[in-house]
């Protein structure tokens, strides 16, 4: 038996899902938000809003990717 | 100081005036119940994107958000991703969620929930725990307009006597919410979300440059902001369950998930979630920037709640002072009229509709004059002096995402079912009643999580139980698949859909 998609009917995890799960742990994974807190600085931006708006704009741009490759037409 | 207030009160009567003026000339008549409760499934993305930020960015973001970040630093910015999660939540449920809404007429979220468990009490559990908790969310969001009021005054009008205007405004516009429906919902969210979200984050962008023209910077900014509470700390999963709880929340809203029906195809609602990302991240990451570089400022610390508004009255004066106003009142506005027409529709359609065998009109009518009851209530109930409103509102929080066990396992799994989804929900909302009593935020012992996610956990080992003793019979194994397999066929447009309702309800 095929494995089922999590976000449709096809056989296959798509984009948009393994973004989700990805999205998913590095939001919800309490040991990064211990790493990530601080005010040392990352490319001059203190670290714990690194973590914040990296992961952010990681998600904000796979989201925009994954719209880009969609192939729903209707 | 009179120009001053004209100036402000000015700009929000100009601002209310536009939005009254798109609804009169943009009214169409709903045909049907179906037009009322989800615009005739006839928006396209541009209109989604708006519609769920307006909903899921309400004016409290302006004043508690900023407000809790300025006394509690990087914390709480939890909004921000648990914003994009939501949406990214929305594109990968968007086939499923309107397929099933447009192949079987769905209106709202309890109406899916009833179709996937085959069960008129999972439908009408569900639609009850969704506007019991909005209900808190109302009162804030009348009550939040008294703070734009009497902020705009500069002083002259006392906070009753702003939320009395706030809640008048806010009455008056739900004349157009009887009348027009989800349709005026969605095109004034879509002017309102241009001047919340698009002028908005002109004037954030402004602000943060008037800060760094001030000399403050991220090193003026208090180490201790910066910092997560770590594992040292009595609660080492405040933010993790900040996050958890908002995560999971986002679409167990009634009011945010209804607007996945108001979209013309699967296409539009991915498109929404596409377009209203990069607005959120810059909008919400720039408000949150703004809210912790102001605690440089000196004032701030000692009354945060007020940083927005102190902040434009200090930079820009008045003109600053009302474009600040009129975001909040937008944002505001936005999210009020959604939620109290969709706790109308779940009352009308999931309630009374699923007890009482109901025709289009009557449904209309039902939630029509439901939205009128509910305005005048809150309008009410705002007014009065409420010490324990943000609790309720926490409670509401907590309570809605007990929804997310049966909604996204029914969503995403063919596990589960009617026995398990309505124990679990009774189960959960029993468990944080009691505990909430007694932690009404995080809870010591469970290292700061809420009594919601501790609740939450009760309700999915129901669940999860439930489904593992009682297997499906053949009947509701066929019904099952059936239902999955209407995902493989593509969706027909709104206009031809069939009007099947629900079927086999136990």
């Amino acid at each position: 038996m095929k494995p089922r998609s999590l976000t449709g009917t096809k056989s296959r995890l798509d984009g948009a899902g393994l973004l989700l799960i990805a999205g998913l742990f590095l939001v919800l994974f309490p040991p990064l938000h211990w790493l990530a807190s601080g005010s040392y600085p990352i490319f001059g931006l203190p670290r714990s809003l690194f973590y914040l708006f990296g992961f952010s704009a990681l998600l904000t741009a796979g989201l925009a990717l994954a719209w880009l490759l969609d192939g729903t037409k209707a | 100081m009179t120009s001053a207030i004209l100036i402000t009160y000015g700009t929000l009567a100009v601002f209310f005036a536009i939005v009254v003026l798109i609804l009169q000339v943009a009214h169409i008549k709903d045909r049907n119940f179906t037009e009322f409760a989800v615009a005739g499934r006839s928006f396209g993305g541009a209109y989604q994107a708006m519609a769920f930020l307006n909903t899921y960015l309400p004016g409290t973001i302006f004043i508690a958000g900023v407000g809790f970040i300025a006394s509690k630093g990087v914390i709480g910015f939890y909004q921000l991703p648990a914003c994009l999660i939501g949406q990214l939540t929305m594109y990968v449920m968007a086939r499923r969620v309107w397929t099933w809404g447009s192949t079987y007429d769905l209106r709202t979220q309890a109406d899916l929930l009833g179709l996937r468990f085959g069960s008129r009490a999972v439908r009408i559990l569900a639609s009850l725990v969704g506007v019991l908790a909005l209900l808190p969310f109302l009162v804030l969001g009348m009550q939040s307009l008294g703070a734009v009021f009497s902020a705009l005054s500069f002083g002259r009008i006392g906070y009753t006597s702003a939320v009395v205007i706030g809640v008048a405004a806010m009455a008056v516009r739900q004349i157009w919410t009887m009348n027009m429906g989800m349709r005026g919902i969605v095109i004034s969210d879509f002017f309102q979300g241009i001047v919340a979200y698009g002028i908005g984050t002109l004037l954030i962008i402004g602000l943060i440059a008037w800060l760094g023209a001030q000399g403050i910077g991220f090193t003026s900014v208090e180490p201790r902001l910066y910092v997560f509470p770590g594992p040292a700390s009595p609660v080492p999963l405040a933010f993790f369950s900040l996050e958890l709880t908002l995560v999971l929340g986002s679409l167990c809203f009634p009011d945010l998930f209804i607007r996945l029906y108001t979209a013309d195809g699967v296409r539009s609602v991915k498109q929404g979630a596409a377009l209203g990302a990069p607005i959120a991240l810059v909008f919400l990451g720039g408000l949150n920037l703004l809210a912790l570089l102001s605690t440089a400022l000196p004032g701030v610390a000692g009354k945060p709640q007020d940083a927005w508004f102190a902040l434009a009255g200090r930079a820009g004066g008045p003109f600053a002072l009302a474009l600040a106003g009129t975001m909040v009142f937008a944002a505001s506005m936005g999210n009020f009229d959604a939620t109290v027409q969709s706790c109308a529709t779940q009352l009308a359609n999931d309630v009374l509709g699923a007890c009482l065998k109901l025709s289009s009109r009557q449904l209309t009518r039902i939630a029509r004059a439901t939205i009128a009851i509910l305005t005048i209530a809150t309008a009410a109930i705002a007014c009065l002096p409420l010490p324990q409103l943000f609790t309720l509102v926490l409670f509401g929080l907590q309570a809605v995402i007990q929804l997310s066990v049966p909604l996204y396992l029914g969503i995403f799994t063919r596990f589960g079912n009617s026995t398990g989804a309505a124990g679990g929900l009774i189960a959960g909302i029993a468990t944080l009643a009691v505990l909430d009593l007694r932690w009404p935020l995080a809870i010591p012992w469970a290292f700061g999580l809420n009594a919601g996610l501790i609740a939450l956990g009760v309700n999915l080992l129901v669940y999860v139980v439930a489904g593992v003793l009682r297997a499906p019979d053949m009947e509701e194994h066929r019904r099952i698949e059936r239902l999955f397999a209407a995902l493989r066929i593509p969706p027909k447009a709104p206009a031809e859909a069939p009007s099947e309702g629900a079927p086999a309800a136990d």
